[in-house]
């Protein structure tokens, strides 16, 4: 395990790798970017899309989710680390503040 | 440690900006789209129109450069008239119905790239003008494109083709929609901007199309609409009809403005104007006298007033220093580019003298009745007692010549020849008939018989004959084989004019007659 | 820890695959192999036993008649000692270096299968096999790793995966009557089990630190064939997860699950629509869509390229982007209306 995976893990959600993030950051914009451009393309293509509500929905619709997949594959590694590699996966319920918290091995082997 | 429920808190932060995510795309993507379709229209268009006008360019360079053009026809080398057209809005929506207005894209662009082809070229306003008032003399196939309405879609999609052929045209911008108030223009009408950056471009005129002249308006109580140019109003305010000498003062007021309004915000001068709904006072409602006022007074304002004539009159103008109404060619969807390269070539001035056999249509236009071309001009009356009026396209400049055919009555006892034909209010007629050979003429719309020989020609319908009109100043003569049968004076005003058939007979039965040759010869 | 290797005439890798599985970096004495003979009429039978000899935690199944690649492996997990249980296609190979990242997510209690990362070994034999490798990693680092960062990976994929044994055998029998319409269902194993799991209120993952290989199919035919047989499965396995899915996962069911139903069986007509009815009947040629398309390729390519800057296929992913548009959009229609075709194609 390098540096940079122990430091993530054991400093909790604080320490994202701000590099990472960053890029990610970058680009979800030009992913707005391509989206605007991928739209107005499709738009222009179906001249008065007024007219065709139908492709408009659909387009949007189908855009929008595949760059959703995208975002979520972009939450994969926190997610793996946070949810995966956590000690003990609760089924939604927070426990109560600093009780009962006991130090556990996070380190599988 | 914070680990044990950082692995829910996790995923359900990562869930909350994923939707949160999503939500701003959807946003974004909706608005986008919006904001595309509505506004910034004018960026994007002036991409386009670059675009475009590359893609003219190239598809002239493709067809071949042609600058002279089919050699001139007919060994003339000036023209005898100019014809004008108009266009509308250009669409290129391909679910747009036929409107009989407005013309689509395809259509359009091949009719212009027909004409540059067929060597025709543009002309602008002052040209035409000068060459209205015998000032100037115009080459062959010169061409005068007009545009009305001053819409968005028109400019778009014309000048790049324009830009590519080498054309101009003029734009009648109506002023109450796209300047004073409403300079800003919207997302149809043309504003204050872009008609000057289409003066700017060299190869926009602009020119009045009324102010409020293309509203319609309440012409009674009950708030029936009526054209503003043609029709007394009504004031509601004052609960009543106008009076005709405001509405005079009112139709006045609005001319004058709509021209200086161009010329103050634009810096153009402006001759000309286009009448709105082609409404010349004639479809007033409750205005009888409109006609005769605008008739009277327009021409002080504007030199020239342009209205579309029908199809199936003479089109082309020629030169006129008396005529202010100038006749415009109304292309919509519904004429093709043949039809209207037809309608153009028909309409050329002919040169004398003319002969026709009647194998092709060199441009005859059927005014009532029906007409067949084929080998014979056979014409016939659809009912009984309706008559029929044939005549010639092209030939409305001639002047004095000998106009003589072969006829065939086979159903009924009379024909006529008609001549100096200057439109169907205008002209003169040799009527032959089994019971007398008489001279008519008709007068903006009055008939009148100038001379009369009664006799026994009732041989008229056994055989083939020969009729023939002379023509010479004001004197006309019919002759009958050969013979001149009477002689008569007409109107100064029919000092020319061009050739036609004419029908009647009071027989129960449809009349017919066919013409198997005719010529006509300068004299 | 117990390998499970189904095999049906794979004479010339069934030796490599089991004894790459002996070298996994984990306790010798801890791997088990169960290989299943599965009716194959060539000498893996032979090769299998001949193994045998040579490791002594090898169990060999040996079946004349072929019962299928569901009950070898359902045989596999019931003989198996191991807690878990990898289940390999006898084509595949897992890296052995990385072999123990699969068994590390097993900690977390709710986790129920894992799915490891697999490229296509015969990648550089042809522009189609390049293309598949594009898209294999697309699939899997990209598609299968957004489904687990909800948790909810739906197809741990046959190649490679690793499964809890104790929470597979009650699901068995359930598994193996699997029907659709009245008829069995021959072909999605991986994908029914997974669902299985999933009902059973697990988890299950992927994990880009476990590599694993797989061939693929060289040529058109057999490419076609493959992709059929997925669709259908697909096909199968959206109709049975879409009954549970919205009770157990609402948030992955509603944002992800059936919206991926409705896109997977709308763009194909779409795809009609801009290649069929706008040419034939409007005369325009579908530009924007396919521009479209190629965009959003574009977007997909820029974090595989960010995530792998070393994998060198990336580029043929454009190719497979019209590829699917044109042809495999297709199939799925053809899929869905020979679906009650049980035949698996040949191999």
């Amino acid at each position: 395990m390098n540096n940079l995976e122990a430091k993530t893990i054991s400093g909790g959600f604080q320490q994202f790798s701000f590099r990472k993030v960053l890029f990610q950051l970058i680009l979800i914009f030009f992913g707005f970017a391509f989206l605007f451009f991928i739209t107005l393309i499709k738009a222009r293509g179906t001249a008065g899309i007024a007219f065709e509500p139908f492709l408009f929905v659909y387009t949007i619709f189908v855009t929008a989710f595949q760059i959703s997949r995208l975002i979520a594959a972009m939450f994969y590694e926190n997610a793996y680390r946070g949810s995966v590699l956590a000690p003990r996966a609760y089924n939604g319920a927070l426990p109560a503040k600093g009780k009962n918290i006991q130090k556990k091995n996070t380190n599988p082997l | 440690m914070l680990c044990e429920y950082m692995a829910d808190f996790n995923l359900k932060m990562i869930k909350i900006f994923f939707l949160v995510v999503i939500a701003m795309l959807i946003l974004a993507m909706t608005s986008g789209m919006n904001i595309l379709r509505s506004d910034n229209f004018f960026n994007w268009q002036k991409v386009k129109m670059e675009a475009n006008f590359l893609k003219y360019k190239r598809a002239l360079a493709a067809q071949g450069e042609n600058s002279g053009g089919e050699a001139s026809r007919g060994g003339l080398k000036y023209t005898k008239s100019v014809p004008v057209l108009l266009y509308h809005g250009i669409i290129t929506d391909r679910d747009w119905k036929e409107d009989g207005t407005n013309i689509t894209l395809d259509i359009f662009e091949g009719q212009m790239l027909a004409l540059k082809k067929s060597g025709y070229h543009t002309i602008n306003l002052s040209e035409f003008s000068e060459y209205m008032q015998g000032k100037r003399d115009l080459p062959e196939k010169s061409i005068l494109i007009t545009f009305d309405d001053g819409r968005k879609d028109s400019y778009y999609q014309a000048d790049p083709i324009f830009r590519a052929l080498g054309f101009n045209a003029v734009m009648f911008a109506i002023v109450g929609r796209s300047l004073g108030e409403k300079s800003e223009g919207d997302n149809f009408y043309l504003g204050r901007q872009e008609l000057k950056d289409m003066l700017k471009s060299g190869r926009w005129e602009v020119q009045s199309h009324g102010d409020f002249d293309h509203n319609w308006m309440p012409i009674d109580e009950a708030n029936d609409q009526g054209h503003f140019m043609s029709n007394l109003l009504w004031l509601p305010k004052e609960n009543r009809v106008e009076k005709p000498e405001e509405a005079k003062k009112r139709i006045l007021a609005d001319l004058e403005n709509s021209k200086k309004k161009i010329e103050d915000e634009l810096g153009q001068k402006v001759i000309a104007f286009a009448y709105p709904f082609n409404d010349y006072g004639q479809s007033g409602k409750n205005f009888p006298e409109a006609q005769q006022f605008l008739a009277e007074n327009i021409s002080r304002i504007y030199p020239l007033t342009f209205f579309q004539e029908e199809i199936r009159e003479p089109l082309a103008n020629s030169p006129d220093p008396q005529r202010y109404m100038i006749k415009r060619i109304n292309v919509d969807s519904g004429i093709k580019t043949e039809e209207l390269f037809d309608i153009l070539d028909d309409n050329r001035e002919k040169a004398l003298p003319w002969q026709d056999t009647f194998w092709e249509d060199h441009g005859w236009r059927v005014k009532w009745g029906e007409t067949k071309i084929w080998g014979d001009l056979t014409i016939s009356e659809k009912k009984p007692l309706d008559g029929n009026m044939t005549i010639l396209l092209g030939s409305s400049r001639w002047e004095n010549y000998f106009f003589k055919s072969r006829i065939y009555l086979t159903d009924g006892n009379s024909i006529s020849q008609v001549a100096r034909y200057q439109d169907d209010k205008n002209y003169a007629r040799c009527n032959f008939d089994a019971g007398e050979v008489s001279i008519s003429q008709k007068i903006s719309g009055q008939d009148s018989v100038l001379a009369s020989k009664p006799g026994n020609f009732s041989g008229i319908s056994d055989s083939d004959r020969e009729i023939g009109a002379e023509l010479k100043g004001n004197s006309i003569s019919c002759y009958l084989d050969g013979q001149k049968e009477i002689e008569g004076n007409l109107d100064s005003s029919l000092s020319f004019g061009g050739v036609g058939f004419y029908l009647w007979d009071d027989l129960p039965q449809n009349a017919a007659a066919r013409i198997k040759k005719m010529d006509v010869a300068p004299i | 820890m117990s390998f499970i290797v189904p095999c049906k005439n794979e004479e010339k890798v069934i030796a490599n695959t089991i004894s790459n599985c002996f070298q996994a970096e984990y306790p010798k004495e801890k791997i088990e192999v169960i290989a299943v003979n599965d009716g194959s009429t060539d000498r893996s039978g032979e090769i299998m036993k001949s193994m045998a000899q040579k490791h002594k935690n090898l169990t060999v199944i040996d079946w004349e008649n072929n019962r299928g690649k569901k009950h070898a492996m359902a045989e596999g997990f019931r003989r198996a000692r191991g807690e878990i249980v990898v289940q390999l296609d006898s084509d595949s190979f897992i890296d052995p270096a990385t072999f123990r990242k699969i068994v590390e997510p097993f900690q977390n209690p709710k986790i129920g299968a894992v799915s490891a990362h697999t490229d296509p070994k015969n990648a550089d034999r042809n522009f189609l096999t390049k293309m598949q490798a594009a898209y294999y990693f697309m699939s899997f680092r990209v598609l299968k790793a957004a489904e687990s960062t909800f948790l909810t990976v739906f197809c741990c994929s046959g190649c490679a995966s690793a499964y809890r044994k104790s929470i597979v055998l009650p699901v068995l029998d359930e598994w193996l009557e699997e029907s659709f319409l009245g008829h069995p269902v021959p072909w999605g194993d991986d994908r029914a089990l997974t669902s299985r799991i999933l009902k059973a209120g697990y988890r299950t993952i992927y994990s880009n630190k476990v590599k694993a290989e797989t061939i693929v199919p060289e040529n058109l035919r057999q490419l076609a064939k493959q992709q059929i047989r997925w669709k259908k499965s697909w096909l199968v396995n959206a109709v049975y997860n879409a009954r549970f899915i919205w009770k157990s996962h609402p948030f992955v069911a509603f944002t992800y699950f059936f919206p991926l139903v409705g896109v997977t069986y709308l763009s194909p007509i779409m795809a009609g629509r801009a290649l069929f009815y706008l040419p034939i009947v409007k005369g325009v040629f579908p530009y924007y869509h396919v521009i479209g398309i190629l965009l959003l390729a574009a977007l997909f390519i820029a974090y595989y390229r960010f995530v792998a800057p070393e994998n060198k296929y990336w580029i043929y992913f454009f190719p497979w982007a019209l590829f699917n548009l044109f042809i495999l959009s297709f199939l799925t229609i053809y899929a869905l209306m020979r679906i009650n075709d049980r035949g698996w194609g040949t191999r």
